[in-house]
Parts: C-alpha cells; structure tokens; sequence
C-alpha cells in the first residue's frame, strides 16, 4: 500500500512501523481474535479507499469505469466482515475521516469520493452476506460487541500509544507518533495532504476508541478501531519516507536537515520494545486455554455449557452481553470452530442474559432451574477481576457448586439440569402450567424456578431408553448434529421436550409430522399418545435455508466471473483511460513537490 | 466591480496559497500536541480500574422483585424438648403471600421438605422437628424478596433469636466462645450445596493457638449439617476465638454456647483452686460466625453498668499485628465533642483481645452508647460485643453481637424471642430448676461471683495485648441528670431526647421485658428513623424520630412493638440493632443483628 506513494524508503518505514505497533500484540495476549483479524485487513482496507478516492498520487478513474474496483473491494471487505462485523461500521467512518481530513487539507470536494466509496463498498460487502448481514444489522450490540466496561477504560495516553493491553507503555511507545508525526512537519504537496488525512483518521480512531472505553459508545473491541489507527500511523510513516527523498531537498539548511536522524531514532526506537514483547514467545498469553477448563463428560444426556467472559476472552463469538461481559454457549462441552464466527441475538440469548443478570443482582437463589429449560449443565467463567460478582453470584446459588481445578476458570455443574432432548410423563405436578408459562416474563421465571425438571428421562443416540419407571423405552440412534431416530413405547403418554428454538426441529411420527408447542415461550415440545412408533427428530425447514446458500453461492460465483472476466477487461480499459486523462500528470511531475497537482490547479 | 472580483479571486489565491503552504499541517499540530501533553500529563488512569465489589453481610434482605432467595439457618437441636429447640420464624414484610420452601437438614443430609405459604406483612414459625437426629438446620428458600428467616433457639435458660444466613461463605470467624464445667460450645457447620464441603477449624485460646486433629477435614455433607463440640477436645478455655475454612466448598457456621445451671457448691470462675470452675450466669447464645475480617466495625447499642458487664472481644485472624482504636459515641452526643471515650489497642497476630468498659477510665458507666472500632493500621480483624448480666443488674444471661460493617437506608427486625416481648409463653421444661438456683445464692456469693468473671474480662487477657488509655477519655463531660442517675444502682438510663434522661430500669422496681432499638447514624447528615411494624393484621404505633448527624439514639419499643418484625426505613444510611431483656430478675438478653434491604453503604470514618 505505501508503495504507492512513490517511496521504497518510505514503504520499508510504514511496514516497519506497522509491524510495531502494539495492536496486535495485545489483541493475541488477550485473546481478541476479532483483533488480529482487524490487524491483518486495515492496511488493506485503508489502501483500498485511498485508491478508490483517486487523490493524487493515485489515479482518479471515473465511477463508470470504477464500478467493478468497488465491487471487488467490498466482496474483499465482505469476507473481513465476516470475522469482525465491526467492519461495516468502522469502513464508512474510515471514509468519513478521509475526506475530514481532505477537507483540512484544502481538497473537500475531491474528497467526498473516500466516503462515497466507503458506502458503496459496504453496501456490497452487506449484500454479499445476505441472509446474515441481515440479521445483524438488526441489532447494534451483535454489530459491535458488548459495551467496553470500567476495565477496559483507556487513558489518553494509552490510546495515544495504540496500549490496549500489556504491551506499548513506556517511553518508547510514543516513538510511532514521532515517526508518524515527521511528514506533518516536514512534507508539501500532495504528500502534505495524505499525512494530513491519515493522521486524521489515527485520530478519529482514537477518539472513538476513547469514548467507546468509558462505555460511552457501543463499539468492537479496541483491537478492532485501533488497528486502522495503527495502519494510518504507518503509512504517514511511509509519506514521511517519501517527503525526505522529495521534500526535504526544497528547504534551505536549518533544523529541517535534522528530520532524517531523528526519523531514523524514531523508528529505530518504536521497533526496540519488539525484542522485549515477543521474549518468551508467550506474549502473555494464558498457559491454558479455554480446552483446559474442564473435562466435560459424555454421559447423563445432551448438554450445554455456558460461557462467561470478557468479550476478548470467551471462546467463541458472543450470543449476548451481560454489562461488559459477553456469554455463549456451546453444545456437549467445548465450542467448535464454527462458533468463533458471529453469532446473532436470539431469544434464548435474551432469556439467558437477564437470567444471569438476575443472579448477579442478588434476585434469584435458583439460577440452575432457570438455566435448566436451555439444557445448561455448566457454567463456565473465565477468572479476572471483572468476573468477580459474577463468580460471587453464582457462589451463591444453591443449585450450582463448583468443579474442575483450573484456577483460569471457575466451573459451576447445574445440580438443577435437564438435557436437551427429554421425555416426562404429562401428569407431573406443575409442569404443563410452567411449560405453558413464557420464561421470558418474570412470571414465567416466578413458576420455572419452582419447578423442578431433574427427574426427566434423557434421550441419548446409542443408548437403549428405558428403566424402571421409564416414561418412554426403546432405542434412539442418529445424532444430535443431523437427525435422531426411535423405536419408542410410551405405556401412557408423555411429554417430548427439545431445548432448541420453537420451530427449528421438527417431530415424525411413523412418517407423520407432528406439530410442535411452545415451551416456557421459546422452545419446542411435542405430546407424544400412548403406543409404539418410530419417531425421528430432524431439523426444520433445512431445505430453505440450502436453497438461500447455494443462492448465495450462486451469486458470489457470478460476481467473481463478472468482475475477473469480461467486465475485468472494462475495468483495465478504464483504467487505460484514465491513464490517457492523466498523461499531463505523470508520477514524475506528481511528486515534485515545486510541481504538484494543487499547482496545476492554478495555485502557482 | 471587476475590480472587486479580481481583488476578491486574488484574496482566495492568497488563502489557498497560504494553507497550501502550511496551514493545514498547523490545524492538525494544532489538534495533535495538546492530545500528546494530555496524555503525558495524565499518564495511564491508574485509579479508573474496577473497583471491588463491596462485601455484604451475611445476612441481606433480597429486594421485592426478586424471584427468590435462600436462607441457611444452624444451631439448634431437633424436637420440642430437645436442649436447644429449634424453630424458624419466617418473616415476610412484602405485602402479598409468598411461599417457602424449608429443608430440614441433620447430619446425615436432608431429613424433611415440605412448603409453607407466608401470607403477606405476616410471620410464620416452623419448629424443627426430626425423630432421633439431635442437631438440626434448615435451608429456607422464598420464593420471592423482602423475606426473612431467622433462627430461634429455645433452652432451659433462655430463648434467643438471630436471622439465618443468606449466603455461604467458605470462612467463618468467632471472635470468642468458651468451654467450663456448665459452658458447652457447639459450632454448626451448615452446607446448602449439593456436593460435600470440607472444613478446617483452627483455634486461638488462652493456650495459645490450637488445631486439634478431630476438628481438621470435617465432612460436612451435601445438604447436611457437620456439628463439633469445642468441649470434647478443648475443655476448660477461658476464651475460644474460631476460624472456619473450607477447602473448596462454601457453607455457613453458628455458634451456639449453652451455660446451664450450676449445682450447688460449685467454684466459680475466679476462685482459687477451682479445677473445674463453673461460669456464674446461666445463658444460651447463637452467633451466625462473620463471613469475613473488616477494617472497621460499628454496634448501634453500648451500655454498662453494675452487674452488667460490656466486653468488646478482637480477633485478628491474620499473621500481622493490628492497631485499634475503640471509640464510645454517648446518646446525644458525637465524637467530634469529645464526650465519649476511646482507648488504643494492639492485637497480635492470630491474637485475641478483651476489653470490658466496666471501670475502665475512658468508659461512660451508666450512659447508652454506640461504639466504633476502627482499625489503624489496615490489618482486618473481626470483633464482637458480649453483654453478660447478673446480680446486681436487672438483667440475667449473656448475649454477643458481632459488629455491623454496613449502613443502608432500610433494615428488617426480625420477631425477638416472644417471653422478651411480654408475649405470654407456655412454661419450659425446667424454669423452676432455674428459679431454685436462683434463690440458693447468697447475694455475697453472687457478688464474688460476679466480680470474678467480671475480673476475667477487665484487662486483655492476652499477654501480647495491651489497652492504651487515651486523652480523648473525659469522664467528667457526663451532664449532671446522667451522673445523678448513674448513681442509683442498676440503673439503665435511657436518652429519650435532648435534656430528657428516663430511668429504664430501676431495682428494685419490676419493669416488664424491653426490647430496644438501636440507631446509629454513621454521615454526615441527620436522619430521620421510621418504624414500623411488619404486620398488618394488627393496629400497631409507627414511631418517627431523628437522629442527629454522627450520633446513636435508643428507643425502648411500646406494647405490641416488641416481639414482632419490624421494619426500619430512615433518609440517610444507618446502622441498626436490637436488643431484648427478659423481666427483671428473668434469664434472657437477646441482641440482634437488623437485616439491611437496600443502599448498602461502608460507612466513612467520620465517627
């Protein structure tokens, strides 16, 4: 990217500066994947945009011809937005910042192309990840993560310094803006005006980074807004480069023959801390991770676990935020990979949020009932300091009690459980008036906690269900990721329970399909007569949900072609004349600084 | 006109000219080094990080919303005619009906469930009742907020009354207990969970620090009860401070000490060559332990007087020395004045100190007061106030409180012990037995007696402690009605309002049974104190009054007050208690914690 401002020197000195930076060493200490994610794109994306604004020195090629460059950019963006949705925010503030700082820079009218690119760009990275992005574009907090809480609260100087966690205090932290700050002083023409627009966007970062850290702002981690800010920093790093091969020459002997030592020092500093960070090669990472938190068993019945934790430190993508803590949870023990990927709110995230939002004000003793409905077996959460009432709460629930032996993390078992697929005669006390009850009210909880759902008959693939006083026996195979099947006799009935959103699986029996209830107002439940039969418990409606994803694929397909094959030759021929529009204006004369674009423009 | 548009073209050259030429570099320097000043200024925000949470005590009323909440009552045995009966009073002051679960728990694990609905602003009382299992407790769970449960213990020398737990704590800490010949100490280990609890108990006597093997890796079962005997291993201690510590799993600890009848001829405590002494007052006490050390602790009521002996007990329970200074704020007046007293003390490490006000210099002999105990040095430590009456005092018996930690805006009382009350109970098991014993006594005996175990009290009895006098004591500051009262023997004098001293009780004149309520306001501004009785079935006064910034005001309750809940609300934070005394002459001092709802506050040290 730095390349393209006409400076190997200059492109060695941003990639120098970029890769000490802070950010991402502190998001791999704290666990923030979304960070290092962010790290990885934002030179790309900040890239992106200053070609597609067409400022000098990059060519200015007309929005006919640059349709498919802002296609390929946001499919580009699609796929980091994936990882970190933050992106779909943070791009068109980018562009925001761009042509703030174009306008300080004297080009406002040029510069609104950096936010009509942005727009666009996100407009196609959205509709890329239809049906998705629909979905969380719903909800802010699902779009940016939970709200920074008191620990995460960042002085001036540690947003400064890009410190977001153990690593870039120090003196030396501050030799990046030293190195960053050198074209500011130094620089003319157009490379006056990029260090002017990327220190602008350093600085919008910042800002936000700084109100988002007191809760001010709901915004993704600080990785995630300080990483466009680092890449920002760099590249004015690299201007710096270029303006002491093209700029410096212009002045007349004073201190500005200084700027090339101390921009050396600068740099040479800013990468010293490097040695010291990377010691060990731990970077302060936790010995264990999340694998090591408990041995969860495979026995007594399908399960979940719950997951409290900062938001940098849950193990997976947060389903919901309690204060300035994230919760997820993850089926039959630890999370799969597919989870780090965003998950959105659900109704169920709802109901497990004030749940635990009741235990840590003190208003339930009972949090394992309430937990039971949605198969939570344990509660798993991550220790530190933030943590702490949360741990108090749960301590003080008298159907939880701690296991395991990790001192990273205190394991509660629900003693209160219920697994996910169960089976109970109808006749238990309470219960069909519970089940009926919403537990997303507080009269439905009132009544949940009451009951108690422990004695319940499991069904489990590869078990034989059955026993003495036994609602339901026969034998049940299949799986809980696919379809489970059973050969079941129920003597006198009974209730079939499944702690899944109401309408996401359904019920056959004997190749019939039998309508789902709602229970405690989100799950499904099905009444099963007395008799034999088979039933099989599959997931619903899978053959739309294939049907949008081959659609999607479909599209993503077509896109590519498009853009790579026959409208890719429109796109060079573009660029061909642009090229032609701009023979005037050749790299030779755009980085003289005596004879810049602004002194064609009749300033000289 | 063409010259003014040349002259204005040329002025938009000379602008764009100028901030081509550096301004812009200038606007965002301009931004960049006050951020950069600023930062450097500031440094990292240190202070900004979270802070920790507040502790709250072990016993804290959950609000009217809440679904539930759980109480974790110990200390007494099964059955009606069991040594220490127990019962459960359940105090619901939410207006509408709620319903309990109670567990009753042995040391086998859970004996007995069943459900009992409270109708609203009404009490229920459950007796714990299991068939060949000595010791009981009970796992009270609302359904609901604003409810109380608290644990009433009934024994041939007296009934007490003090609110369960409303949450575990894996540590327990007694300041003090003591084992003679009629001194039985029993500590009950409650676990409300539903996995075994392991629990170590570790001692600081007048022999020094003590871990009997028998008392370490005590088993307390998955919602059962574990109860030690201090007596069957630590037999003949003048004072037992206790640490309970769990290896993992969270319960909660009662102390309940039983000082039955002495046979006659029996030395007391104090006498020369008495192998086996006996203490003097017959007495029964529970204490829920406190859950955790604090650096300071208050106690809305004081008092003593002749034959009624204060002793404030230390515990530090940690391996640094504290230094600690005990403050009395007489009634109507504050420390700022300088009327009360407060002595220095050192406590060792592991150590127990006693300090009794009777005779001391810097004490308020005959005058109500509230007491403040702060330590010096930031060494936490854990304390309790033992009251023990005997002749030539109205009062009979002996009763602890351990100090309160937090202020709040709204407390519960729960129901005292119902013969404290004047409420007609039927006769217990042995009150003639009691009444004989009495009446034994030559009243010279009784004085010895008493000065004895008054003597034991009097001076530290830890020989690395020491009491420090300080020049804050003026005894002279009293006003003349209060000395003249204080005069008259086995007064209790009471400050109804400025100027106004009542004689509250009087020997020889028969007063009915008392119950008193405490207020301490620990800010800076007055509050004004409402309270009111928690049922509403009956008509019942609602008593209004102020207390004056940084000053304690004691009230003695009116006929239908005593003996029911109460519910105490104020407009600053306070610090409440009750405290009950039977008839004169009658056994039983009950003093009790008040349960705070809502805006609980760490009082500042402006006491």
């Amino acid at each position: 990217v730095a390349r393209g401002f006409g400076s190997s020197r200059g492109a060695l000195v941003a990639a120098v500066l970029y890769a000490v930076v802070p950010v991402p060493y502190n998001a791999l200490a704290q666990g923030r994947w979304a960070g290092l994610v962010a790290y990885g794109a934002a030179p790309w994306v900040l890239g992106g945009l200053a070609r597609l604004g067409g400022q000098a020195p990059f060519l200015k090629v007309r929005w006919s011809s640059a349709w498919a460059r802002v296609a390929l950019y946001g499919l580009a963006l699609a796929v980091v937005a994936a990882f970190v949705p933050g992106f779909f925010v943070l791009v068109p503030l980018l562009g925001l910042a761009l042509w703030a700082g174009s306008l300080l820079a004297g080009k406002g009218l040029g510069g609104t192309r950096f936010l009509y690119a942005a727009l666009a760009a996100v407009a196609v990275a959205w509709v890329a990840l239809l049906p998705w992005s629909a979905h969380i574009l719903g909800s802010w907090r699902a779009l940016t993560g939970a709200v920074l809480g008191p620990a995460q609260r960042l002085g001036v100087s540690q947003v400064l310094r890009l410190q977001t966690g153990p690593f870039g205090g120090g003196a030396l932290g501050w030799a990046v803006l030293v190195a960053a700050g050198l074209p500011l002083a130094l620089s003319r023409s157009w490379r006056l005006e990029w260090a002017v627009r990327l220190w602008f966007v350093a600085l919008v970062c910042m800002a936000l980074i700084w109100v988002g850290s007191r809760g001010w702002l709901p915004l993704p981690v600080p990785e995630v807004v300080l990483a466009p800010a680092g890449a920002a920093l760099a590249l004015a790093g690299g201007v710096g480069g270029a303006a002491l091969e093209d700029d410096l020459r212009g002045y007349r002997f004073g201190w500005h023959q200084l700027a090339p030592a101390v921009g050396a020092l600068a740099v040479l500093a800013s990468a010293m801390p490097l040695f010291s960070w990377s010691r060990g090669g731990q970077w302060d990472q936790p010995v264990e991770g999340a694998e090591s938190a408990y041995s969860f068993p495979e026995s007594g019945g399908y399960y979940r676990v719950l997951w409290v934790a900062n938001q940098g430190s849950l193990p997976m993508a947060p389903e919901g935020a309690l204060g300035d803590l994230a919760f997820g949870t993850s089926f039959e023990g630890l999370p799969r990979a597919s989870q780090l990927w965003g998950q959105t709110g659900t109704s169920q995230a709802f109901v497990l949020g004030r749940d635990l939002s009741w235990a840590r004000q003190g208003e339930t003793t009972a949090l394992g009932r309430l937990l039971a409905p949605f198969a939570v077996r344990y509660v798993v959460v991550a220790s530190n300091a933030t943590t702490g009432p949360v741990v108090a709460a749960l301590d003080a629930q008298t159907d939880l009690y701690q296991v395991g032996a990790n001192p990273a993390y205190h394991v509660f078992q629900n003693a209160d459980w219920a697994p996910w697929l169960w089976v109970s005669a109808s006749a238990r006390p309470n219960l069909e008036r519970t089940l009926g009850a919403s537990s997303q009210s507080w009269a439905g909880a009132f009544w949940l906690q009451q009951l108690d759902l422990s004695g319940v008959q499991p069904l489990v693939a590869g078990q034989r269900a059955g026993g003495p006083g036994a609602v339901a026996e026969g034998v049940v195979e299949g799986s809980p990721y696919g379809e489970l099947r059973a050969s079941l006799v129920v003597p006198s009935g009974g209730t079939l329970y499944m702690a899944s959103s109401f309408g996401a699986w359904e019920l056959d029996v004997d190749g019939r399909s039998v309508p789902a209830r709602r229970a405690f107002g989100w799950a499904s439940l099905w009444s099963l007569p007395a008799g034999r039969y088979n039933v099989a418990v599959k997931p619903a409606g899978t053959l739309g949900r294939h049907l949008v994803d081959v659609f999607m694929l479909a599209v993503w397909v077509a896109a590519l072609w498009a853009l790579l094959g026959g409208a890719g030759a429109r796109l060079r021929k573009g660029f061909s004349r642009a090229a032609r529009e701009l023979a005037g204006n050749s790299p030779q004369a755009t980085v003289s600084p005596l004879a810049s674009p602004w002194d064609e423009e009749g300033l000289s | 006109m063409r010259s003014a548009m040349a002259l204005a073209r040329s002025a938009k050259r000379r602008v764009l000219a100028i901030w081509s030429s550096g301004a812009s570099r200038y606007s965002v320097l301009a931004l960049l080094v006050p951020l950069v000043v600023a930062g450097l200024l500031a440094g990292s925000p240190g202070g900004e990080k979270a802070s920790e949470p507040a502790v709250a005590p072990a016993p804290s009323l959950a609000k009217a919303t809440a679904l539930s909440s759980s109480w974790f009552c110990a200390g007494a045995t099964a059955g009606a005619g069991s040594p220490a009966a127990g019962a459960v009073v359940l105090d619901n002051s939410a207006p509408g009906q709620v319903a309990a679960t109670v567990q009753l728990v042995a040391q086998s694990g859970t004996a007995k469930t069943f459900t009992v609905v409270v109708p609203g602003r009404s009490t229920r009382t459950v007796v714990e009742q299991l068939a060949r299992r000595p010791w009981v407790g009970a796992v009270v769970t609302f359904y609901g907020g604003m409810a109380v449960a608290a644990q009433e213990v009934t024994t041939s020398v007296g009934t007490v009354s003090q609110p369960c737990a409303s949450s575990a704590s894996g540590r327990w800490y007694f300041p003090f207990g003591a084992t003679f010949r009629n001194a039985d100490e029993y500590v009950s280990l409650l676990n409300p969970y539903p996995l075994d609890a392991i629990a170590d108990l570790s001692f600081t006597t007048d022999q020094g620090q003590e871990n009997p093997a028998a008392f370490q890796g005590v088993v307390v079962p998955a919602h059962g009860l574990a109860v030690v005997d201090l007596r069957s291993y630590l037999s003949r201690r003048r004072y037992i401070a206790l640490t309970v510590s769990t290896r993992g799993g969270q319960i909660v600890a009662f102390e309940t000490e039983v000082v039955s009848a002495v046979p006659a001829g029996t030395p007391f405590l104090g006498a020369k060559g008495a192998p086996d002494p006996a203490l003097p007052a017959a007495a029964v006490d529970l204490l829920l332990g406190a859950p955790s050390t604090a650096l300071s602790w208050w106690w809305p009521g004081g008092g003593d007087g002749p034959g009624l002996n204060e002793t404030y007990v230390l515990y530090d329970p940690g391996p640094q020395a504290a230094r600690l200074s005990l403050s009395l704020v007489p009634q109507g007046d504050t420390v700022a004045a300088s009327t009360g007293g407060s002595v220095q003390l050192a406590v060792a490490p592991y150590g127990v100190v006693q300090v009794t006000t009777n005779g001391q210099p810097w004490a308020l002999p005959g005058t109500p007061y509230a007491a403040y105990l702060q330590s010096l040095n930031g060494v936490p430590i854990v304390a309790e106030r033992t009251v023990t009456g005997s002749v030539p005092s109205a009062e009979r018996g002996r009763a602890a409180l351990l100090g309160e930690t937090m202020a709040a805006t709204s407390w519960l009382l729960t129901p005292g012990p119902r013969e404290m009350a004047g409420v007609p109970v039927p006769p217990r098991a042995a009150p003639t037995a009691h009444a004989k014993r009495g009446a034994g006594h030559t009243s010279e005996k009784r004085k010895v007696a008493n000065a004895a175990y008054a003597k034991r009290g009097a001076a530290p009895t830890d020989h690395s402690a020491r009491a420090i006098p300080t020049a804050r004591a003026k005894r002279g500051a009293a006003p003349t009605a209060r000395r003249k009262l204080r005069a008259a023997q086995g007064a209790h004098v009471a400050h109804h309002a400025k100027g106004t001293y009542t004689v509250a009780v009087k020997r020889p004149v028969l007063r009915p049974p008392q119950t008193w309520v405490r207020v301490l306001d620990p800010g800076g501004a007055p509050a004004v104190v409402k309270v009111e009785p928690v049922e509403a079935a009956k008509t019942l006064p609602v008593l209004v009054f102020t207390v004056s910034a940084r000053q304690c005001y004691g009230l003695v309750l009116p006929a239908g007050l005593a003996g029911v809940g109460l519910r105490v609300s104020s407009s600053q934070p306070v610090l409440v208690e009750e405290d009950s005394y039977a008839s004169p002459g009658a056994l039983g001092i009950n003093l009790a914690p008040a349960v705070p709802l809502a805006a609980l506050t760490t009082p500042g040290s402006g006491l």
